[in-house]
């Protein structure tokens, strides 16, 4: 594996940033938009959650477009962070920063997937629970859980918008330092964006 | 009379435990770092009056050109030659570098950076030096690029500072990537382009990179190196892209 | 017979080229160097590097250079390589050019050229304000490649403790040391070739590195080389003060227009234009140099009452400064912490250069067979003062003459150092080795640093830009008594790893004995050329002194000889820059 690894490192690496963004960013991106109709309320929400579960090949597409990139993101983004020795509290600068959180945001963002996709779509498949809007509401009854997803989506959306940002570079797209900073600030409202969007839904299952 | 106050780290040979030693050094206007520890060498006697070894580093040209005298100093990576007393927050703190084997005291072997430019191929590959006329034009634009990137003196404060670059990595580091930057602008060494670009898209190559940009922000030569491997980026991923619909 | 092996010590600029010029013709080479090659002094050299390329209409040509070239050293150089050195010149510009140097550009993508001291010509090419780097680090690349390709083995971190000879008094190979482990081992090799820089550091403080100790042409020195013109030190006119080192504020500040001046009665007055019309600012160091001195010590003009006079380039368009001279100004305001675009910037003389050096002939050979020089190690090029922008020029054209020709000598040996009996690298070894235990266990009073220290006080009162007999006599006596010191030193380390101090002490012992060759030819030299001044003794004497001072080392002390000059091409003249 490490040999293999160490011969094919620059494509896997390209993979691994290309898939961040699509279609796992991409997806994201969906998915937070489809959950703020829950502020329309609960019939327009399950309605919308509906559709999405009639579509057909639906096993095939989310196993194809989210659950296979997602799991090959996640897994070299472990294994990459072997190297990593951090120093972001000796040399302070922001962009030191910004390279330590897309790293622990990672982490978290992880753990926080993989719970979600577990209660959401696992365990209810395995249960056979219907996932509604009442299916949300009543997890986010508890303020612990509600807490997390404050944290699991706050992460997660930082980890992608500030991913496009090192996408942009990494492909070579954003070069010197003006178009980098201009990337940076609109990442950063992205960022906003998509935050807004996220935890405005999750406000509406309260 | 006015002193100041040097902690420095120590530590004998490669192998032996590092320990702490104080110093007190009679303080002038101006005065820097290399300085203090050239008072010590006359007087190596600890600030509690203990007898000591003198203290190893490296230094030469004392005026931020040749590289050599670079350690941490107060916790940052640069050149102690240019680090100027009145400019530091006391007592001040030397150590050696932390990503390469401690020789002795603040003296490290930074000979990984060396061989880093062998393996990137940082040269232009001429025929020969007998005469062979007059060498390529360059507009004064290309000129000024390729100076500032040519400045670099392989201090290794770029890659100190980088979190990617350790005993846990391969990563070759930002100064030998700009140095093919450097070599692939030039109007004779693009020849070799793609052999420098293929050197590094192998292990610990470019993409070992992880984007903190600390290496830009302590380059003393200013070199625009996050410009560079972004540069580098672009054209390896070209690169490979050509080999994939070319190959 | 296998591949001739050549040890090259000194990586700088001369020592590289005569290590690519050796591995380009099949020699195998042993590069040793103090320090990694990349450090080397060179990276110092800012100003930039002569050619009469001539392409500013001036009508500048090899001849006008190579007049300049001996006019400017005093007529005291030999002229054949000289001459030979400023043909080369323009080919030697399009060599580095096509190694990939960064030399700055014309619109047209030519290279600029620029003025410096000594000529009235633009004939000087460069890479910013930080040329020497820049050559160095194309030289080092493409001694880089070489080493791929197994042609140069490097030792970097080794220093030069001995030569070895054979029955015959031919330098077969040497005895270095590691900095880092202490190890002494002896290296054969067919010929020796020393490219070691200059002995700054017998001043002190001067503008050279730290590794400029002249240990290694001293060594030479000791072991029956001939030391020639050693009394010529060049004092640069522009430097900034400092207790570790005098940074060089390169000529080429006053090449692109930057003026010297001082107050005189309120105003500013612009000294060096006033006295010397013609060339003004650019008048060659020495005279720029004692120009100062005149100001600040005769007339006590210094700025502000102390030994400093302005270099001021704040009226120059502050675009042109940053591409042109951007290396100088960034040092000035890293250790002053003044902005030079704004402020005049405040400067003094400082040791900088040695015209002197190792005696070699036309082939760069010394007088002991097998041993070459080159560079500033060796006396051959600058004569009594050396004009700016030069010595990049001599090292390249040198290492080109070196290598070769060192190359040719070993392959006309009978017979390679392969087979030369190992016990004479054995003994030649362990006597080094019981030297460093010497040393080691010395436990003596006197510390090495600050003998250093009283070395570099006392040879720059007395052997810098005035000189007096009296002087000089009591500089020697010193030496000697410096020497005596010396023999009770105390090495407060006695660790065998990476010890700082143990090499220090052998260099410093070398340093003192090329102090007294370098004493002994200002002494006896009474006249007054180029970087030599006595006021007792004003004017050049071309009938008594047009003539080469070779000292050579002898258990009582230096002995010194004197030899013609080669005034083949250009007769001497009077040497008037007004």
């Amino acid at each position: 594996m490490r040999e293999w690894l160490k011969k094919n490192n620059f494509l896997v690496r390209k993979i691994h940033s290309l898939l961040g963004i699509f279609p796992v960013g991409v997806f994201l991106t969906e998915h937070l938009i489809t959950n703020s109709f829950a502020t329309f309320g609960p019939e327009v929400y399950n309605e919308k959650i509906e559709w999405i579960q009639s579509m057909p090949y639906l096993f095939a597409l989310e196993v194809g477009f989210i659950f296979v990139p997602l799991l090959f993101h996640a897994l070299f983004g472990f294994v990459f962070l072997w190297a990593w020795k951090d120093n972001s509290s000796r040399y302070r600068y922001a962009r030191n920063w910004l390279y330590t959180l897309q790293r622990v945001t990672g982490i978290i963002a992880f753990v926080f997937i993989g719970y979600h996709v577990w209660e959401f779509r696992i365990e209810t498949a395995l249960n056979g629970k219907p996932v509604d809007f009442e299916l949300v509401a009543n997890e986010m009854v508890n303020i612990r859980a509600f807490l997390f997803y404050i944290v699991g989506i706050s992460a997660t959306v930082f980890h992608f918008t500030n991913g496009i940002w090192s996408f942009l570079v990494h492909w070579g797209i954003t070069v010197g330092p003006k178009s980098q900073r201009i990337a940076g600030y609109v990442c950063a409202g992205l960022g906003v964006a998509l935050l807004y969007i996220g935890l405005d839904a999750l406000w509406a299952f309260r | 009379m006015k002193t100041v106050h040097f902690k420095i780290k120590r530590q004998l040979d490669k192998n032996s435990r590092p320990f702490w030693e104080d110093f007190e050094v009679p303080y002038r206007p101006g005065m820097n770092v290399i300085i203090a520890l050239l008072d010590i060498a006359k007087n190596p006697v600890t600030k509690s009056g203990k007898k000591t070894t003198s203290i190893a580093w490296d230094c030469n040209c004392l005026e931020e050109v040749c590289g050599a005298c670079t350690m941490v100093i107060n916790g940052k990576v640069r050149q102690s030659c240019s680090a100027l007393v009145d400019q530091l927050e006391k007592p001040i703190r030397l150590e050696p570098m932390s990503k390469f084997p401690v020789v002795r005291d603040l003296k490290v072997d930074r000979q990984f950076m060396f061989d880093a430019l062998k393996r990137v191929k940082a040269w232009i590959p001429i025929d020969g030096t007998y005469d062979l006329g007059p060498g390529p034009k360059m507009s004064d634009q290309d000129q000024q690029t390729g100076y500032k990137l040519s400045q670099c003196m392989t201090c290794g404060c770029c890659v100190e500072v980088c979190p990617q670059f350790n005993d846990r990595s391969e990563f070759i580091g930002a100064a030998a990537l700009s140095q093919v930057r450097l070599f692939n602008l030039h109007p004779t060494g693009k020849m070799q382009k793609e052999e420098r670009l293929a050197a590094i898209m192998g292990e610990g190559g470019i993409e070992d990179c992880g984007n903190s940009q600390n290496c830009v922000k302590v380059c003393p030569k200013e070199i625009p190196l996050t410009t560079s491997i972004a540069d580098l980026n672009r054209d390896t991923t070209l690169f490979a892209l050509k080999k994939i619909f070319q190959g | 017979m296998s591949k001739p092996k050549i040890i090259v010590i000194g990586g700088g600029l001369a020592g590289l080229m005569t290590t690519i010029k050796i591995a380009e013709l099949g020699g195998a080479v042993d590069l040793f160097s103090v320090v990694p090659v990349k450090r080397s002094h060179s990276v110092c050299a800012q100003g930039g590097i002569n050619a009469a390329k001539n392409t500013k209409g001036e009508g500048d040509s090899v001849e006008k250079h190579f007049d300049d070239t001996i006019y400017g050293g005093d007529f005291l150089a030999n002229q054949e390589l000289p001459k030979k050195m400023c043909e080369a010149g323009p080919s030697i510009i399009d060599l580095l050019d096509r190694m990939g140097v960064m030399f700055n550009r014309t619109p047209e993508g030519n290279i600029d050229l620029r003025r410096f001291g000594g000529t009235l010509y633009h004939r000087t090419a460069f890479a910013g304000a930080t040329t020497g780097q820049q050559m160095l680090y194309a030289l080092d690349e493409q001694v880089r490649r070489a080493e791929t390709e197994n042609k140069v083995t490097k030792y970097e971190h080794w220093e030069l403790l001995s030569l070895v000879f054979d029955g015959q008094k031919r330098a077969r190979g040497i005895v270095a040391m590691n900095l880092y482990t202490m190890e002494v081992k002896a290296f054969k090799a067919d010929a020796v070739v020393l490219a070691t820089g200059g002995c700054g550091m017998i001043f002190g403080r001067s503008t050279n590195s730290t590794a400029c100790t002249g240990s290694a042409a001293s060594i030479a020195y000791q072991e029956g080389a001939y030391y020639a013109n050693g009394e010529f030190i060049q004092v640069h006119p522009t430097a900034i003060p400092g207790e570790d080192k005098l940074r060089l504020m390169s000529e080429s500040a006053r090449g692109e227009g930057g003026r010297v001046w001082t107050y005189k009665e309120g105003k500013p007055w612009y000294f060096l234009e006033e006295w010397y019309p013609k060339y003004g600012n650019l008048v060659p160091r020495d005279v720029a140099s004692r120009a100062i001195f005149k100001v600040v010590k005769e007339m006590g003009l210094g700025v502000d009452g102390k030994d400093v006079v302005y270099l001021d380039l704040s009226h120059i368009d502050s675009k042109k400064l940053d591409i042109k001279l951007g290396g100088i100004i960034e040092i000035y305001e890293k250790f002053i912490g003044d902005d030079p675009h704004k402020v005049p910037m405040k400067i003094f003389p400082a040791v900088h250069y040695s015209m002197g050096g190792l005696w070699i002939d036309t082939n760069h050979m010394t007088n002991i067979s097998g041993l070459f020089a080159v560079g500033e190690c060796e006396y051959q090029y600058h004569g009594a003062n050396r004009l700016g922008a030069n010595s990049l020029l001599s090292c390249i054209f040198g290492g080109t003459i070196a290598g070769p020709k060192a190359l040719s000598y070993a392959k006309g040996l009978e017979k390679s150092s392969e087979s030369d009996s190992s016990s004479l690298f054995d003994e030649a070894s362990q006597k080094q080795i019981s030297m460093n235990e010497k040393l080691l266990n010395s436990n003596g009073t006197e510390n090495v640093f600050k003998l250093h220290e009283d070395l570099g006080n006392l040879m720059t009162d007395n052997v810098t830009v005035l000189r007096y007999n009296k002087n000089l006599e009591k500089t020697d006596q010193e030496l000697q008594k410096l020497l005596e010191r010396y023999k009770n030193i105390g090495l407060n380390d006695k660790t065998k790893n990476a010890n700082p101090v143990l090499p220090f002490a052998r260099q410093l012992y070398n340093m003192l004995h090329l102090a007294r060759a370098i004493t002994l030819g200002a002494l006896k030299r009474n006249e007054s050329r180029g970087a030599h001044y006595k006021p007792d003794f004003p004017d050049r004497n071309d009938a008594e002194f047009l003539k080469t001072s070779k000292v050579g080392w002898s258990e009582e002390g230096p002995k010194l000889e004197w030899e013609d000059v080669d005034s083949r091409w250009i007769k001497p003249r009077p040497r008037k820059y007004t």
